[in-house]
């Protein structure tokens, strides 16, 4: 064999060889036309947003207060209530019902559709304040799911993605959407 | 020989349980390691103590023959159902958990509650049967009704200094898993020695139940 042919041919397997790690890398990404991708996921997705009015209740002076808002809404249930509890959370910022700022970390939805878990970063409740002032800023929070019309049952509160222990109330079971205030 | 005293105190523990005609306990919010909420320079915790140590020594003065224990001693940490399985076990016939909290508004409010986690499930469960911890409520049900609106209906009229709202029926936290009548009261107090006023018209509403229910 010629020289020439070898250093050829060492040439084309190193340069598989770089191709190679490259794909398994992430760094060549192949797209086939007939599969569907993340893009035109997305863009379906992007089709499905729309802006929509709603409606935020919350508990203040002896009586329900309400504020409307317009947010983008999504499809999906958990996209809807991820914007809507974090809506709802900025109001209660402004009107200082909470104490800094909380964040909404993830929005699930159970198999069945009927059950939403949503986890918060920290305790949002206020401590010092009486324990009939603590239930209704969580019923105000159940009293805007269901007027806006999610369509779940029920709601699990978390905290950093585990159960929600508080003093005075109990979260250990999912919470109805249409709280206890009328029993 | 500490075994033989421990036999001996839990002998006439249970003699003494046994021959009581209505045992009370009083639950006072918090624990050595949950101070509670401030309460005018001073922790939930203290308030709660003194107000439930106050009642006790008023019930037992007025009604000798009514046992009434409390739930924890100052240093005392409680463990999560700790109080639920101390009441069903000494099989009370009444549970009180105690709140206080500092009132901010011009006129202080008491708030009461009892356990609930199923607002349209309202049967009486039988004792014999098995449930969950969250259902324990369901046993006395008619009773826990009966009594709260009987609570209720006496603290509205005697509503002189405060504003009693009221009862509610909602998942809280320190009634669950109890079996017997059990209630939670949120005071509000202005001054730091608010809560004696309190805990006097929560001694004739306890003496006012006791009462009728000895004569039943």
């Amino acid at each position: 064999m010629k020289i020439t042919n070898i250093y050829l041919i060492s040439g084309i397997t190193c340069m598989l060889g770089m191709c190679m790690f490259a794909y398994f890398n992430q760094w060549i990404i192949i797209r086939l036309p007939f599969t569907s991708s993340s893009d035109t996921y997305q863009y379906s997705s992007a089709t499905n947003i729309k802006k929509k009015q709603i409606t935020l209740f919350f508990w203040k002076h002896n009586r329900w207060q309400q504020e409307s808002t317009e947010i983008v809404w999504h499809n999906e249930k958990n996209a809807q209530l991820y914007h809507l509890v974090t809506a709802w959370l900025s109001l209660l910022e402004d009107e200082s019902l909470i104490q800094g700022e909380i964040f909404l970390q993830s929005v699930l939805i159970s198999a069945s559709s009927q059950e939403a878990y949503l986890s918060f970063d920290r305790d949002f409740l206020p401590q010092q304040d009486p324990l009939f002032n603590k239930w209704m800023l969580i019923e105000s929070l159940l009293k805007t799911i269901s007027y806006n019309g999610i369509g779940i049952t029920h709601v699990r509160f978390l905290i950093q993605h585990t159960p929600y222990v508080d003093y005075h109330l109990d979260f250990s079971n999912a919470w109805p959407i249409g709280g206890f205030l009328s029993s | 020989m500490p075994i033989i005293y421990f036999f001996y105190a839990l002998c006439v523990a249970t003699s003494t349980f046994s021959t009581s005609k209505f045992t009370l306990m009083l639950d006072p919010a918090g624990d050595a390691k949950h101070t509670g909420r401030t309460v005018h320079n001073t922790f939930e915790r203290g308030v709660t103590l003194q107000c439930a140590e106050y009642i006790q020594k008023k019930i037992h003065t007025a009604c000798p023959h009514v046992r009434v224990v409390l739930t924890r001693l100052p240093t005392e940490n409680i463990q999560t159902l700790q109080n639920a399985n101390f009441a069903n076990r000494l099989d009370v016939d009444l549970y009180i958990s105690i709140h206080i909290y500092e009132e901010k508004a011009s006129t202080p409010c008491m708030y009461m509650y009892r356990f609930s986690y199923h607002p349209m499930l309202t049967p009486t469960l039988s004792k014999d049967s098995l449930h969950t911890y969250d259902m324990a409520h369901l046993i006395c049900n008619s009773t826990t009704q009966k009594w709260c609106q009987q609570f209720a209906r006496y603290f509205n009229e005697h509503a002189s200094f405060y504003t009693f709202l009221g009862p509610y029926a909602m998942p809280c936290a320190p009634l669950i898993g109890i079996q017997k009548p059990a209630y939670a009261l949120d005071i509000g107090i202005s001054t730091v020695d608010d809560w004696k006023r309190y805990s006097d018209i929560m001694v004739d509403a306890l003496l006012m139940i006791i009462t009728e229910e000895n004569r039943t």
